[in-house]
């Protein structure tokens, strides 16, 4: 198991946001708001399976999700776009903040 | 020149402005070398013969002499910082019009005097002056855009070209109304080249493991401007503020154990503590720690942390993700240390910059101190080889030129100045088929400068069905929306001193009914809105629960300003934080408000006759009636109860109801119910029955 670290980066204002990781919510809250100071509006660490694991984001009526392999892109960032959709992408290194 | 007018047309008093004598205007124009000049000419540098003037010498007669040929002279720039007064104004200008990256643009803040006190009045942009340069001076010349309303809009600056030989020549700054009347004339003494001027403290913590930062070359590695050695302080003299660094200090936390990571409310608390400067106000004064790490980890590099109360006073940078020596280190130091400096000054992220108020364009490629490198179209590579280490022009002419109260650390909120709203958002709808009708009304036409503004409301159906409405219009239960249009023309929201979350209970509204509430609006959350002479305009917005927006009509009034001493000295009395929310509260015994009472009682003891006091005897009144519980932390299991004080409450709400009184009915029959429940309560059923009588006397409740 690796640890997959999800983070709810720009564009949030208030949303309800659910993380769901191979079919299991992690992760649920209303009043999701991206603090502007630094772009991050929340994070959520969870265990994921070596090999891959599915992410699914929903907010705002949408959902984006993306395959990821916890063990080579451990850091899932999620924005929402100027339409309100989710935009999801896994890296090796963890966005900055500041 | 008017009170409230510091454009307005000029006072006797005028100081003098230096007189350009010959002697300066000859050196203030620049020598071009003569077209026979040789500077390696025969009798040594700088010597030249002059053939003609030989040639013309009558025979016999002695040589002329050689004149030696003159050296260039610069001219000095006229950007920087200038300041002069007249009468009770104090102007800084700001000149943005040559140098090394001009905006060509003007600015100034405007302080009021008064005896030895100074204060902030407001301030105004030129953004676009047509500008007209000769040999022996520059004018500038255009429309101001101000934070009250000027009188005299048009701004000219005229400042004659100085060489660098001779100190520099003053600004006269002349205000014009928009028919080309003269208003006031400053004469503005040359202060300084930078254009704001900010005092920095770093202190450091102690358990940070690597250097602070000092300067980076900006040679060391691919970039996009030319190579230099950059500090803080350069960078932002690059921006044209003028950062004088204040001794700092270490910041000792070996008794907090290893690996202490900060929270925000304990660097808010630190600096609090710590930071030289710190004062509940604004001020051109910046506090940066460097510290190890946050809460957040490594992956925070820095922070602007301070959002409580007064914001922007302080930031804090994180060296477990950004400590070292190497050059990729040095350079992200100074990106990092720069940028949350950014964030005091009040600049948001590059591609966020809609969400200011009011929207900015947001520049997601901007190649700024603002923007993140790796959300750079290309990637940080990229950025990083464009990047000229400087902030966009937008944002320099914010940091150099932005009304004083939207830059200033301490001034407004971060991402905000003054709440400003996009004024479309207020438009009438394109199509209105809610079934209601939303009316608003100040309850008089004119205010005087210092009177509380009540706004009355009422809510009925278009709908002969009739409609299902929340039953409370009062804006702090949130149901209810309310923009107000400055003198200015700035439109704001106004925000509730304390939200109300209401149970919306909806009911049912027939037909021919009206649900009606009186709302005091001149304090809020945004503080007081309407402490200007002027013009203002309010519209509504209700929020029907069938999530139509149901548009009031634009209800109009004016503010104007204090005519006698008597009215002078009340407006002082009556404006303030702690009066405006003891207008809101309705009157409070909290010792957090006390200097606001003290206010209260001096307008009851030395202007009781005024009808202004009406409002006070109000406010006292009601909280005269009620209970009141404190609580205090020395003693928390102990609670001082204040019980009514029933005839000192009847005695002012009957002074503040009388017929003459200039508060609306509706919230004078509320007072007066409020006495009566609170004299039902205490046994008193006559004086309780008398109360609401006088009440259903002056507005009748709905059957």
């Amino acid at each position: 198991m690796a640890k997959l670290q999800i983070a709810l980066n720009d564009g949030f204002a208030g949303d309800a946001v659910a993380v769901v990781v191979d079919g299991r919510e992690v992760y649920n809250k209303a009043g999701v708001k991206t603090d502007l100071r630094i772009s991050r509006a929340d994070a959520v660490e969870v265990e994921a399976p070596d090999g891959g694991a599915t992410v699914e984001i929903r907010a705002r009526g949408g959902s984006a999700t993306i395959q990821v392999d916890a063990s080579r892109t451990p850091y899932v960032t999620v924005d929402l776009d100027d339409d309100g959709r989710p935009r999801i992408r896994g890296s090796a290194e963890p966005t900055p903040m500041l | 020149m008017a009170h409230d007018d510091p454009t307005g047309p000029a006072d006797v008093l005028e100081l003098e402005a230096p007189a350009l004598t010959p002697e300066i205007a000859d050196q203030a124009v620049e020598f071009a070398p003569s077209a026979s000049a040789d500077p390696t000419g025969l009798g040594g540098a700088g010597v030249v013969e002059d053939a003609e003037l030989q040639a013309a010498a009558p025979p016999g007669a002695t040589p002329l002499p050689v004149l030696p040929v003159p050296l260039p002279i610069r001219t000095r720039n006229v950007t920087g910082r200038y300041r002069g007064r007249v009468g009770g104004f104090e102007l800084e200008t700001r000149v943005d019009l040559d140098g090394a990256h001009p905006l060509n643009k003007l600015s100034g803040d405007f302080f009021s005097i008064s005896g030895g006190t100074t204060t902030y009045f407001g301030s105004f942009i030129v953004q676009s002056p047509v500008i007209t340069r000769t040999a022996t001076q520059i004018v500038a010349r255009g429309l101001g855009q101000f934070t009250f309303g000027a009188g005299a809009p048009i701004v000219q600056v005229t400042i004659p070209r100085r060489s660098i030989l001779v100190p520099p020549a003053p600004a006269t700054v002349q205000f014009f109304t928009t028919s080309n009347a003269p208003g006031a004339s400053y004469t503005c003494a040359f202060e300084a080249v930078g254009l704001r001027r900010v005092v920095i403290e770093t202190d450091r913590v102690s358990d940070v493991s690597t250097p602070t930062f000092n300067t980076y070359n900006t040679g060391s590695l691919p970039s996009g401007g030319p190579a230099r050695n950059l500090s803080v302080v350069s960078a932002y003299a690059e921006a044209g503020i003028e950062m004088v660094a204040s001794p700092g200090s270490i910041v000792n936390i070996a008794g907090a154990g290893a690996n202490h990571t900060w929270s925000d409310a304990e660097l808010h608390a630190s600096m609090v503590a710590h930071f030289s400067k710190y004062k509940n106000a604004p001020q051109w004064a910046v506090y940066q720690l460097v510290c190890q790490s946050h809460d957040l980890g490594p992956g925070l590099y820095g922070i602007m942390f301070d959002q409580l109360g007064l914001q922007r006073q302080g930031c804090a940078v994180f060296h477990q993700g950004i400590g070292g020596t190497t050059a990729d280190k040095l350079r992200l130091q100074a990106y990092t240390y720069v940028h949350e400096l950014g964030h005091c000054f009040n600049l948001l992220h590059s591609w966020q910059k809609s969400l200011a108020n009011p929207p900015g364009v947001n520049r997601p490629a901007a190649l700024s101190w603002m923007n993140y490198p790796w959300n750079y179209p290309g990637g940080a590579a990229a950025f990083w080889s464009a990047f000229p280490f400087q902030f966009d022009n937008p944002e320099l002419t914010h940091l150099r030129h932005g009304f004083r109260n939207h830059v200033i650390m301490g001034g407004d909120p971060f991402g905000t100045h003054s709440a400003l709203i996009d004024p479309q958002a207020v438009a009438d709808p394109v199509r209105d088929e809610s079934g209601f009708r939303l009316e608003i009304n100040t309850h008089r036409p004119n205010y005087v400068l210092g009177e509380p503004v009540i706004l009355e409301l009422a809510l009925s159906v278009t709908d002969r069905r009739g409609k299902v409405a929340h039953p409370h219009l009062h804006p702090k239960a949130s149901m209810t929306s309310l923009a107000i249009c400055k003198p200015n023309g700035d439109v704001i929201a106004y925000e509730p001193y304390i939200d109300h979350l209401m149970d919306s209970q909806p009911r049912f509204l027939a037909d021919g009914e009206v649900i009606e509430e009186s709302a005091y609006i001149g304090y809020g959350a945004g503080g007081l809105y309407f402490d200007r002479p002027g013009t203002y305009k309010l519209r509504a917005i209700y929020q029907a629960p069938d999530g139509s927006q149901v548009f009031s009509n634009v209800a109009e009034f004016r503010v104007r300003h204090p005519v006698t001493q008597g009215e002078e000295d009340l407006a002082d009395l009556l404006i303030g934080d702690e009066q405006g929310a003891l207008f809101y509260l309705l009157g409070s015994d909290s010792p957090a408000l006390a200097s606001g009472n003290r206010a209260f009682d001096t307008v009851l003891e030395k202007h009781a006759k005024s009808p202004l006091a009406d409002y006070v005897q109000a406010a006292k009144g009601v909280n005269a009636a009620r209970t009141f519980v404190t609580v205090d932390a020395a003693t928390p299991e102990e609670a001082n109860i204040r019980p009514p004080e029933l005839s000192t409450a009847e005695a002012l709400l009957t002074a503040a109801t009388a017929g003459d009184s200039r508060i609306d009915d509706l919230s004078k029959a509320e007072f007066l119910q409020k006495l009566a429940t609170e004299q039902r309560r205490a046994g008193d059923d006559q004086g309780a029955d008398a109360s609401a009588m006088k009440a259903a006397a002056i507005r009748p409740k709905p059957h």
